[in-house]
């Protein structure tokens, strides 16, 4: 599925994923280190062509390339498998400065919340993986499972953040994000 | 400014409650450590000791301790 627009950060764009980030996205998942708790991927450039050009076409599912201002890509993000307008955030791999993370996953969630209407929106973690776990605890995200991933054997946690969550959070965060970019 | 007075600097500035941390507290253990608590500590640095604090700095930091030795 395809968003036409852009949703502007503060010092990030996110841009629906194109065919031709089809490179950028399949060597951004087979750097270790930062996909330790995502799924791999697996095959070749060519299979990672054909499952954007799917995602495109999918409903209820939106891919992300998170660029800078100048337009060099940085990353990825996600919001899929909606349910009505509330989805799942993920497909979280960013390789920018600890501002630039930040203000993807904050736009992220502004496109969710804002731009499409979430009610809440579901986020899953490894059971292991701390940065998410606090990136989740922080926003006041609410356990409502877990379940053993058959590909990769993680025990994977499920959360849900309300809106009323996110919205306490927000005014906090993205001054939070402008500041650390005035003085980086 | 005094170590207690730093490590009640660093619980507002995590937003953590009051007694959660002491100078042996690992990160690792703290909970609400996350990429936002790492960009509120560059910006505590900025806006009270003056310290421009990259985020290779931070991510090097492993415990309170690490963090306290720099809050000069």
């Amino acid at each position: 599925m395809i968003y036409e627009g852009i949703v502007e950060g503060i010092g990030v764009n996110l841009r629906s994923v194109e065919e031709s980030d089809a490179e950028f996205t399949y060597f951004l998942r087979q750097n270790k280190e930062r996909t330790k708790y995502v799924h791999s991927v697996d095959g070749t450039v060519e299979d990672q062509l054909n499952w954007i050009r799917n995602q495109r076409q999918r409903e209820g599912d939106y891919f992300f390339i998170v660029e800078d201002k100048s337009g060099k890509p940085l990353g990825t993000v996600g919001y899929y498998d909606l349910e009505g307008k509330n989805g799942e955030m993920g497909r979280m791999v960013i390789n920018g400065s600890f501002a630039q993370n930040c203000d993807a996953i904050l736009q992220l969630r502004r496109f969710a919340f804002e731009i499409i209407g979430a009610d809440y929106v579901r986020c899953t973690a490894v059971n292991g993986n701390k940065p998410v776990m606090a990136q989740l605890k922080r926003l006041g995200a609410v356990q409502t499972g877990s379940f053993i991933d058959e590909k990769d054997g993680f025990e994977i946690l499920e959360f849900r953040v309300s809106r009323e969550a996110y919205e306490a959070k927000k005014e906090k965060n993205l001054k939070l994000v402008e500041k650390s970019y005035e003085i980086s | 400014m005094t170590n207690a007075e730093k490590i009640a600097l660093l619980e507002e500035t995590l937003d953590l409650e009051e007694g959660s941390l002491n100078e042996d507290t690992l990160l690792e253990d703290v909970d609400e450590y996350d990429s936002m608590a790492k960009l509120s500590l560059i910006v505590m640095f900025d806006e009270e000791f003056g310290l421009k604090v990259d985020g290779a700095t931070v991510k090097a930091f492993n415990s309170v301790a690490d963090i306290l030795a720099l809050m000069e």
